[in-house]
């Protein structure tokens, strides 16, 4: 790569233009010797330039000082907090394909930060979800099996259907005199009567 | 300690040693993130990525350049691609009890040849006004201190690079900053 230095030849005088782009860079300490002859040479026969300089110097300083690093308020301490998103990281890792692990799917890596103060709670969630499993599982265990209710027995549609028909075949069978006495009973008893 | 034998402990599964780097780093990485974002609840959740970003890689980490390079350059990294991913940069205001003082000269040094500029706010909305590269560079440059050369390291960029990109940052800095009454005429 052509270097910039190579554009300045010693004993040629600079233009205003260029010298002005040096300006940063001398400012910042950064022009290499060769650079900074010309500069100086450029400065040394030129007062608008030496003045714009000064105006520049003045401005960035100003700059410098107010972007210096400052104290920040104890409140955005990270070292607890960095621990702590290791420690999330780390249980995440441990129970990759578990259940705690699917369940941590649930939470996206953007969120935690936010969900950094009730881990806790959701470690409590996640336990009471388990035991809450646990015992519904273990009270399926406790339900009386089949062999316990063999006593029961459905009745199936084949058997009411036949029911009803010896039903009706009974009554199909029965003549006038037999309809009768089955609704008002027989004569003869009434007689007896 | 340091920061590389705190790294290679680290590496090793001692995990308090990297209290030790969170603790030294912290400040200037959230001024960092301050400078850039505007913003200091985003510039704690951002430099609490990076530390983790170089806890999950400690096993990579290799001690070629200063620590601080590394460590500026994965926040550079997530500096640009947050604002990518966001479109536009945080300029949500800091609130007033979260300001912090940042000039340090109240008045004109003549002595020194120093200008005042008179807020905060002032230099933070000139700063928004560079693009991304722009602005990580003057303030690696100015909030960090860093040669051209470490920043050249930092941000991917040659040595010429850099010095364009902060010609080219100071002269849109100076022309925001005189937009809004900041001269040093």
């Amino acid at each position: 790569m052509k270097k910039k230095s190579s554009n300045i030849t010693k004993g040629k005088q600079i233009s205003h233009k260029k010298a002005k782009m040096l300006f940063g860079p001398h400012l910042d300490g950064e022009l290499d010797p060769k650079r900074k002859i010309a500069l100086n040479d450029h400065l040394a026969g030129c007062e608008a330039c030496r003045e714009a300089l000064k105006q520049e110097k003045a401005l960035f300083s100003g700059l410098a000082n107010s972007l210096e690093t400052v104290e920040i308020p104890e409140k955005y301490n990270l070292v607890d907090s960095v621990a702590k998103e290791i420690e999330f990281l780390e249980i995440k890792s441990r129970n990759e394909g578990s259940v705690l692990g699917l369940l941590e799917n649930f939470f996206p890596s953007k969120d935690r930060a936010k969900l950094r103060p009730s881990f806790s709670a959701s470690l409590s969630y996640s336990f009471a979800i388990i035991v809450g499993i646990s015992i519904g599982l273990l009270s399926g265990m406790l339900t009386p099996d089949a062999s316990n209710t063999a006593n029961y027995i459905e009745p199936d549609s084949s058997t009411a259907t036949s029911y009803l028909d010896n039903m009706i075949e009974s009554v199909s069978y029965s003549d006038e005199e037999s309809l009768t006495n089955l609704y008002f009973g027989t004569e003869t008893e009434n007689t007896n009567e | 300690m340091t920061d590389f034998e705190a790294m290679a402990l680290i590496a090793k599964g001692d995990k308090s040693a990297f209290d030790v780097i969170v603790k030294r780093h912290q400040n200037a990485l959230i001024n960092y993130f301050m400078r850039y974002s505007g913003n200091l609840d985003t510039a704690a959740e951002l430099s609490q990525e990076v530390f983790l970003r170089i806890y999950k890689a400690r096993d990579r980490y290799k001690p070629k350049a200063k620590f601080t390079t590394y460590l500026f350059r994965v926040a550079h990294n997530l500096a640009i691609n947050e604002l990518i991913a966001k479109k536009r940069p945080d300029t949500k205001p800091i609130d007033n009890d979260e300001k912090i003082e940042t000039l340090t000269t109240p008045d004109d040094n003549p002595e020194t040849g120093t200008m005042a500029i008179e807020t905060s706010d002032t230099i933070k909305e000139a700063m928004m006004q560079l693009n991304p590269a722009e602005r990580s560079a003057i303030i690696l440059k100015y909030t960090q201190g860093m040669s051209y050369k470490e920043i050249s390291k930092s941000t991917g960029r040659s040595v010429a690079g850099v010095e364009s990109l902060l010609i080219r940052a100071k002269t849109k800095l100076k022309a925001e900053l005189q937009k809004r009454g900041v001269s040093a005429s």
